[in-house]
């Protein structure tokens, strides 16, 4: 036994709460007074022992904690830092504390809420309170893993005999086995592949199991299981999980857990890195005002990995330049952060009440608890632009070093930020734009933010440099540059003009060429069009829903703003015993947030809340229609049109007329499609500058045939015309996907400029059109060779069938497979349209038994088909159908 | 020639068959080909001298390899537009190109 283990035995066994000082103890055991000393301040920092202090310096070990009621929790001290997730802890202790062994429980949210750690604090808790012991285990186990090979999974979970199958040389115990008695927490739990699921769900319901390949023993195990998913729990898979688990806790997206608890999370993450580095960080307003307000959709862990991404890049500047402090100012923080101080204007007064305003800094150290204001006021000269200036400067007088840090920083922090941090970096554009370009463009950039205090988006800049790079060209050719609405401009935005003036000037001087008047208009559109495309979002019609009972609302909204990936419908309810009248405030308060001038429409059940819509109208002066009935798709309807910017009266005849469209499919003959039948969208505020540019480089990047597909440049600069040319366009023909920086069109696909020009999107948009492709010929083709049916039709009864299955299986086809599959049942149809006989399927009888789940719902899929054609398909022809969804991916 | 094809249940490659058949006349080529589903593969392949497989049975190429390599004859997975699209011509030039 160490010195130090032997001092803490000793203080152990003199008793919990027994005081003694370090001259005490070295007597008592024959050691050295300052040895003893030094341990017992080692155990103290170690939060082993606890301190009194006085003279002498007084220890004791703790009372330690045995009583169901005595310590306070980990999941105590959580819920007293964050009020949103009390009720979810009230839940996760339920769970643990129902009699005998706990409940199974379901864990919801978003990615990056925290769910496996949530998992881990049930697990801390069980064992806190001594629900379970304390080496009881914890295994975490993610489904997705193993998704595409049942059979390891189903071994992995429940262990394997010896001679299952070739290779299983010896018995093994599988996951359940070995979280007997403790917590098995299943992550992604919607991977989990239907063959899975039944042994799994026998398990829930007996807690009893075979390890495969045994067949005389029936095992048993105590396991509470906890799953997690980040997926809609209305999907049919999860359904059937949710019939089997009692309690499902659902975890608050970072915009649902508020101002104050982001600050609470933020400084705690700062608090980590403080520590990690061992020095104290300072962290300026701004930079704290941008974390608290910028778009973060991945939650908790992209906020981390900002922070720390933003700490590293400080760091290296401290480094670097051997400052005196590791400050943080605006400057480290990544782009997209930054934008959050455009935000941080509509949480202005929150802001202020959590920070304050007079603070210039705060001080994170690496240890304390509490955070220090530093700094004194913040005079009104030195605004956050300046300060941006001032560092820009400071970074462009080290010269090259700069570029070369940011690259380091980003290639360690990669890992951290894939598919979080996207900015296109310097040397993209190098690539595609001329240096003196980019440099003029930074330039501008920097003398219209500071004249406009605002920061312009990263996709501004790089269309502004793309603009630039086009029009020069044009000029050099001698075409001129005519902006239809010059003088409409002028006068609209008189200050974005005035610097788009400037802007010219600087051009001019750069580029050594005369411009006409006609730039300045569209450089003021650069300028204003980032705004617009932020106003114009919140001038959408709002959509509300409230219904009687407790989470029939909550859940309709919630299903649709999943699926359509947004925050945008909101959900009231009103349980039956609560007072309408209470309810009727909180919405007139909802509908105050996000009603706007185009208005406000509600969705309802019955009764008292029919006549809401008159008293919200009357209240905020909106026009609001009510829809005197309510269902996920009729959310889902007003949603998605609300988002796409139609009119009030538009949505709301929409979503009525859902209810008598019901099952009711109109046949409508589709228009004539004009020829190429394909195309994909370029669109710039010209029309001839970007648009032509990208027009370009995707006909030379691309692979395509040019009698299928066409390109088409659009011309932005009057948004509304160029919304209805783009419909007119997709009346005509098939639009594959749009290129443009501002988004036209929510049902379409949409690249930006700069992940085209970096090449990102080019393989995705390849895809696109190399599936469009085969599908227009394959169509062709079967139209000439397939006998008994209709090539063009049964083509697209098969992909809407198709369709369905992934999504109910949650599987999506690769492109190999999904052109295999279309061919296959295609053909099928039509042969057994033509009475020939199907193929046999080897070992149906095994291979149905492993695959019942599947063949279930494959079959039931494949009677729509079955139904319209008139055939019946046998069970080997299922059995090739469900071959598709096995194999796929594991053919990569 | 003898061409080989196999898809899952040698039901839409042999829609191919018919395509691959035509761009042959065309070229003047005097070729067999003909499709099977993947387990019939092992009992029609010495009759091939050249495999090729359909893109939604790419997991078997490993081991249609394996096979094929036993008897010096060229296995491969006929790309995914060329299938799709039915495109006998290309999937004919490809079989062709493997042979040499």
């Amino acid at each position: 036994m160490k010195r130090v283990d032997f001092i803490y035995q000793k203080l152990l066994d003199s008793g919990p709460d027994t005081k003694l000082s370090a001259s005490e103890l070295a007597e008592l055991l024959g050691l050295s007074r300052a040895n003893v000393s030094s341990d017992l301040n080692r155990l103290w920092k170690e939060g082993r022992i606890e301190k009194e202090e006085g003279r002498p310096t007084l220890f004791y070990v703790k009372q330690a904690k045995d009583s169901l009621y005595l310590a306070q929790t980990a999941l105590d001290r959580l819920a007293k830092k964050n009020k949103s997730l009390i009720t979810r802890i009230e839940q996760a202790k339920a769970a643990v504390l129902y009699p005998p062994r706990g409940m199974h429980c379901l864990i919801l949210g978003e990615t990056g809420v925290g769910k496996s750690w949530f998992a881990g604090m049930i697990h801390e808790f069980a064992v806190d309170i001594g629900r379970l012991d304390k080496g009881a285990p914890f295994i975490v186990f993610n489904c997705a893993d193993y998704a595409n090979n049942p059979q390891l999974l189903i071994s992995q979970l429940f262990g394997v005999k010896k001679g299952a199958y070739t290779g299983a040389e010896m018995d093994r115990k599988g996951l359940v086995e070995k979280a007997d008695g403790g917590i098995l927490f299943l992550d992604e739990v919607h991977r989990l592949p239907a063959e899975g699921q039944e042994i799994f769900f026998t398990f829930m319901d007996k807690g009893t199991f075979r390890r495969v390949g045994e067949t005389e023993v029936e095992r048993t195990a105590q396991v509470q299981i906890v799953m997690a998913t980040t997926e809609n729990p209305e999907s049919s898979l999860l359904k059937t999980f949710m019939r089997r688990i009692p309690m499902v806790i659902k975890l608050p997206s970072l915009l649902e857990r508020g101002m104050e608890e982001r600050l609470g999370l933020v400084m705690e993450i700062f608090r980590e890195e403080a520590f990690r580095l061992g020095r104290e960080i300072q962290i300026s307003a701004s930079v704290l005002q941008a974390f608290l307000c910028y778009h973060c959709p991945n939650n908790i862990g992209q906020l981390k990995t900002d922070i720390q991404l933003t700490c590293a890049s400080a760091y290296a500047e401290y480094i670097s330049l051997k400052k005196h402090v590791l400050h943080i100012s605006i400057q480290d923080v990544p782009h997209h952060v930054k934008q959050g101080l455009l935000m941080a204007k509509d949480y202005r007064q929150e802001l202020d009440e959590l920070i304050g305003t007079e603070h210039k800094c705060f001080v994170v150290q690496p240890s304390e608890e509490s955070i220090w204001f530093g700094g004194e006021q913040e005079d009104a000269a030195n605004s956050v632009y300046e300060k941006i200036e001032q560092k820009i400067y400071e970074l462009q007088n080290q010269g090259v070093s700069e570029e070369e840090l940011e690259f380091d920083i980003e290639n360690y922090f990669t890992t951290f930020i894939k598919g979080v941090h996207q900015r296109i970096n310097k040397g993209d554009m190098a690539r595609i734009i001329d240096p003196i370009i980019i440099h003029l463009v930074e330039d501008i950039v920097r003398y219209a933010e500071a004249k406009l205090e605002k920061i312009l988006s990263q996709k501004v800049i790089f269309g502004l440099a793309l603009h630039i790079q086009t029009s020069k060209e044009r000029l050099s050719q001698g075409k001129q540059i005519v902006h239809p609405h010059i003088n409409s401009v002028r006068l609209k935005y008189k200050k974005e003009f005035a610097v788009a003036l400037e802007c010219v000037r600087m051009i001019e001087e750069a580029l050594l060429m005369d411009l006409p008047i006609g730039e300045a208009g569209y450089l003021t559109m650069f300028f204003v069009l980032d705004d617009e495309s932020m106003q114009e979002e919140r001038e959408t019609v709002g959509v509300l829903v409230i219904t009687h009972g407790s989470g029939g609302a909550t859940a309709m909204v919630d299903v649709t703003n999943r699926l359509l990936v947004t925050q945008y419908a909101r959900a009231i309810d009103l349980p039956l015993e609560e007072d309408s009248m209470l309810v009727l405030e909180q919405a007139i308060k909802t509908a105050r947030d996000i009603g706007s001038a185009s208005g406000l429409l509600l969705l309802v059940d019955m009764g008292s809340l029919l006549g809401f819509g008159e008293m919200i109208e009357k209240e905020l002066g909106i026009p609001v229609k009510v829809v005197p009935m309510v269902s996920t798709p009729h959310v889902i309807e007003a949603t998605r049109k609300a988002m796409l910017g139609h009119s009030l009266e538009d949505v709301y005849r929409d979503v009525v007329s859902i209810s008598m469209l019901h099952r009711e499919e109109l046949p409508k003959e589709p228009p004539a499609k004009l020829s190429p039948a394909l195309t994909i969208v370029a669109a710039c505020l010209s029309g001839e500058g970007s648009a032509l540019f990208l027009k370009q480089l995707l006909e030379s990047r691309l692979r395509y045939d040019e009698k299928l597909l066409e390109f088409v440049p659009l011309q932005l600069l009057d948004k509304a015309q160029a919304k209805s040319r783009l419909k007119k366009i997709k009346e005509e023909r098939t639009v594959l996907c749009v290129v443009s920086n501002y988004m036209l069109d929510r049902g379409l696909r949409c690249y930006s400029m700069d992940d085209v020009m970096n090449g990102e999107a080019l393989s995705d948009i390849q895809q696109l059109i190399d599936l469009e492709e085969a599908y227009v010929k394959m169509k062709q083709s079967l139209k000439e060779h397939l006998k008994m049916v209709k090539g063009q039709d049964i083509l697209d009864d098969v992909r809407t069938c198709v369709t369905r299955m992934e999504e109910r299986l949650g599987n999506t086809l690769t492109f190999d497979t999904r052109i295999g599959a279309y061919l296959h049942i295609c053909c099928l149809v039509d042969r057994l349209k033509a009475g020939e006989h199907s193929i046999a399927y080897t070992d149906k009888a095994v291979f149905l038994a492993g695959n019942r789940t599947l063949h279930n719902l494959i079959r039931h899929e494949l009677q729509p088909l079955a139904d319209k054609y008139d055939v019946t398909f046998s069970e080997d022809d299922v059995c090739f159908v469900m071959n598709f969804f096995i194999h796929n991916k594991t053919l990569v | 020639m003898n061409i080989l094809l196999c898809c899952a249940a040698g039901m839409s490659t042999s829609l191919l068959v018919q395509k691959m058949e035509q761009a042959a006349r065309e070229k003047g080529l005097e070729v067999k080909i003909w499709a099977v589903s993947a387990d019939d593969v092992k009992s029609h392949i010495d009759q091939a001298e050249v495999l090729l497989l359909g893109p939604q049975v790419r997991y078997k190429l490993a081991e249609m390899k394996k096979v094929g390599e036993e008897r010096g004859i060229p296995v491969d997975v006929i790309r995914t537009v060329d299938y799709g699209s039915l495109n006998g011509k290309n999937v004919l030039e490809f079989a062709l190109r493997l042979k040499q």
